[in-house]
């Protein structure tokens, strides 16, 4: 397996490509599992029958197909879900192919191999392709099981043409973070650039319907050229040459750069100016955060942070923006379309509770404090988790802070306190921007809701923060942190989705985070009560058992 | 008087592998101690259960009095210590990262941190990212020796250093003897030992294998000798001698290149036995002796 840049790149990340053909094989068959109910529930199609065709268009919606198979995954699998999993996986590797080997130094050892620069980011192209491919090929077994079980009826052609359509979108986005990071050697960087082009992209695409402007522009969004002429129905479309052309474009592009690369050389971008050299050191008041552990800890972020705040207050100003075209176009009717979705379907997407989904409150709620903005503010704090004990341990520095007379509990306490404030922090801002969209848009969100969205949110926010960082903390792994959060809050989403409309799921639905979080109606409106404390208690369980693992821990090995 | 360290019977898996194995040793204070080994040896597992980092499996050990696992905080105020591989906040200038750390000592340590730059000529509001490995060691130095500590523990502490900086370097070791304090230092640059160390332990294969002062390990070192003599010799004679370890002919027959370990009187009086032209000694060293170690247990 090691004989090549190309099998080696494969090989060292064999196991993380597994977690993700199991999770990608588990989600879709959970998916098509679901069809059935779907496609027998008469008065869906009762109802599809009465709405306008041009507003069910917004929802991608075709009234004839809706529950065919066709229709079905389209819109549950290809529209979000697909396209989601493929490239946090494909940006994540383009990103970190060449910037990570000249970040730990291995660059220098592979470049003066007589292979030359562009077969290496030719050889970790292709490896980007294949582990993308292996996990589309995931999705695909568990539909074609779903062409025998539960009768999808599927053209072979079209299932090839969707899923070819999903490898090069995912393989134009990784390719684009590649070409990032090639020029610029930041990892980070390629990341960012690319994750948030790949939404913003997005975001047009689906609103494209709502807006004429929009729609004139819809042949230059990629997620237009995935999906345009239905792949899924009709086999692979000319529009996928293009996803393809780009891919090419942006390999050949990070051909040049990493070949012009001053290799190690990062170029810093810089968000404030330099201090002198002649600074004396306590003097302003960011190095004041370097006397405490818990100072540093936000010290680390004091850049990012201001990154993900614009992140999520982005997230937030667009939902309130589109929220009165979308009442205009017809919130009433959405909502009788919403009511007749089958609960298991709805439950599936964490919605449980359709009433509200087009008020004001409701819409915002459901983007900002659930769904989207949830995974982003997830993201942020199983980040500082991981990072909090495990990261120092895995990169060394553990060594040197664990040698000075700060006990192992105190670190871990302020690491946590640390993570609480920058959540608490991450999330006021975020307040501060809904209540203006509040005052700007009219969304009746009332003060009392927001303030326990809030706080609701940063526990909820923090419980899975202290997991990662407790796991962390017993196994000294990055990997298995994150591993073991997100995991637990995949499964805390599905029990408290199924747990509403499976009868031998409902006892244990209460055991759920996210039915602590979100109840059986949305954050806005879940208001004060025993939840906010089950939530902060967990985290403090969280961070006692961190603080007994963290001790008993033999650092490094 | 306390000892600076001492262990009893310490021992500790690193994993499923051992890493030292019924170690027991005493560092007095204000000693400088050289701990020698091959690469694997076992000397960083050591140095890292001696602060707490790793837990011993078996067997315990004080530092300057203090139980190594319940007085670790206390040890830790007390102590220096430079990693043998330097990781540190690669996101930091070399000024914040000592900030940092003096902060979590409660201490102010700027006039000092700024004299040793001064002597090591580091240059302190750069990245550490972009530091060479010479200037990340030296960050490094200063890192153990900022606060004063009582007893130091360095690992490898002049791997990267060049010739004049290693001179430095030994002068600060110096300094800190000098004014009463404690250097425990692992190595295998021999001069370096030599050159700073009062007494050494050398481990092997997890094992202490020795633990002397410099000056006996170089008087029971090997000693090589080369005799010329007049008339042809046979090598024979001397190999049966006490404490001959090597022979072999030189000279087109007239000389012996020989290696003699212990008290040298017989190897001397048999080669005076015959017509001697010339002889060549060279004294034991350091080196010899480590190498003899190894060879021993190699023969085992």
């Amino acid at each position: 397996m090691l004989r090549n840049v190309f099998t080696k790149t494969l090989w060292e990340r064999r196991w993380g490509l597994l977690g993700w053909v199991i999770g990608g094989f588990t989600m879709t068959a959970f998916i098509v599992a679901v069809y059935p109910i779907v496609r027998d529930n008469s008065g869906l199609a009762t109802l599809i029958d009465e709405l306008p065709v041009g507003m069910l268009a917004l929802f991608g919606i075709d009234p004839e197909i809706l529950t065919t198979g066709f229709g079905y995954l389209q819109a549950q699998m290809y529209t979000l879900i697909g396209p989601l999993f493929v490239l946090v996986l494909a940006i994540g590797i383009g990103a970190s192919a060449t910037a990570v080997e000249e970040r730990s130094g291995t660059a220098d050892l592979l470049l003066t191999t007589p292979t030359t620069r562009s077969s290496v980011v030719l050889q970790k192209t292709l490896a980007l392709v294949i582990s993308v491919a292996v996990l589309v090929l995931s999705f695909v077994a568990a539909i074609l099981v779903g062409q025998v079980t539960v009768v999808l009826r599927l053209s072979i052609w079209g299932i090839f043409g969707v899923n070819l359509g999903l490898l090069l979108l995912g393989t134009f986005f990784g390719s684009l973070a590649f070409v990032i990071a090639a020029w610029s050697g930041m990892r980070n960087l390629a990341m960012g650039l690319a994750a948030g082009i790949a939404g913003l992209a997005f975001f047009i695409n689906g609103m494209a319907p709502l807006v004429e402007e929009l729609q004139d522009i819809q042949g230059f969004l990629p997620f237009h050229w995935y999906l345009a002429d239905d792949p899924l129905l009709n086999g692979p479309s000319a529009w996928l040459l293009l996803l393809l052309a780009g891919s090419v474009l942006f390999t050949a592009g990070a051909v040049v750069g990493f070949g012009r690369r001053n290799i190690g050389v990062v170029s810093t971008i810089r968000l404030m100016p330099r201090r002198s050299a002649a600074a004396t050191p306590v003097r302003s008041s960011q190095s004041r955060l370097l006397h405490s552990v818990s100072g540093k800890t936000v010290w680390d972020r004091r850049y990012s942070f201001w990154w993900w705040l614009l992140g999520m207050a982005v997230i937030a100003a667009a939902t309130a923006a589109f929220f009165p075209l979308t009442v205009e176009v017809g919130g009433d009717a959405l909502q009788d379309l919403i009511d007749a979705y089958p609960p298991e379907m709805l439950a599936m997407f964490g919605v449980t509770d359709s009433a509200s989904l087009f008020t004001g409150a409701g819409f915002l709620s459901s983007r900002v404090y659930s769904t989207i903005g949830l995974i982003v503010v997830l993201s942020f704090s199983i980040g500082m988790g991981k990072a909090a004990l495990a990261g120092e341990e895995s990169d060394g520095t553990a060594d040197l802070l664990l040698t000075t007379p700060q006990t192992r509990s105190r670190i871990v306490v302020a690491k946590s306190s640390a993570i609480f404030g920058l959540l608490l922090a991450l999330l006021a801002g975020i307040a501060v921007v809904v209540w203006v969209s509040n005052v700007v848009v009219g969304l009746d969100i009332t003060f009392a809701g927001l303030v326990s969205a809030t706080i609701g949110m940063t526990l909820f926010a923090f419980l899975f923060g202290t997991l990662a960082l407790a796991t962390g903390a017993w196994t000294g792994s990055p990997a298995v942190a994150t591993a073991v959060a997100v995991a637990t809050g995949v499964v805390a989403f599905l029990l408290n989705g199924f747990g509403l409309v499976i009868d031998w799921l409902e006892p244990v639905r209460p055991l759920s985070p996210f039915y602590w979080y979100q109840g059986d109606t949305n954050p806005l409106n879940q208001g004060f009560g025993w939840q906010q404390p089950l939530l902060l208690a967990v985290g403090l369980a969280l961070i006692a058992s961190a603080v007994i693992g963290f001790r008993r821990r033999d650092v490094g090995t | 008087m306390t000892a600076a360290i001492q262990t009893d019977q310490l021992t500790t898996y690193y994993g499923s592998t051992p890493g030292i194995l019924d170690l027991s040793l005493e560092v007095q204070v204000g000693e400088v101690f050289g701990f020698l080994g091959p690469n694997g040896a076992g000397k960083s597992t050591t140095i890292r259960t001696l602060l707490d980092l790793l837990h011993p499996t078996n067997g315990s050990a004080t530092i300057l009095g203090f139980d190594s696992h319940r007085d670790a905080t206390e040890i830790h105020r007390r102590i220096g210590y430079l990693p043998g591989e330097v990781a540190m906040y690669d996101n930091m200038t070399a000024r914040e990262m000592l900030t940092y750390f003096s902060a979590l000592r409660s201490i102010d340590t700027s006039a000092y941190v700024a004299r040793l730059a001064g002597r090591l000529e580091l240059d302190l509001d750069r990245k550490i990212s972009s530091y060479s490995s010479g200037n990340r060691q030296k960050v490094a130095i200063i890192q153990a020796f900022m606060h004063k500590p009582e007893l130091l523990i360095l690992d490898e502490p002049s791997s990267g250093l060049d010739p004049l900086m290693q001179q430095e370097f030994y002068r600060m070791v110096d300094e800190i003897q000098a004014e009463g304090r404690t250097v425990f230092l692992s190595s295998h640059i021999l001069p370096e030992v030599e050159r700073t160390a009062d007494r050494v332990a050398i481990v092997r294969h997890s094992r202490l294998v020795a633990l002397e002062t410099v000056a006996d390990l170089k008087a029971k070192a090997r000693r090589h000798f080369q005799f010329v003599f007049a008339d042809p010799i046979d090598p024979a004679v001397f190999s049966d001698l006490p404490g001959v370890s090597s022979v072999r002919s030189s000279h087109d027959g007239h000389g012996i290149d020989i290696h003699v370990e212990g008290p040298v009187e017989g190897v001397l009086g048999t080669a005076s036995e015959y017509r001697m032209e010339n002889v060549i000694s060279h004294e034991g060293d350091l080196e010899d002796a480590f190498l003899s170690f190894y060879e021993d247990d190699d023969a085992a």
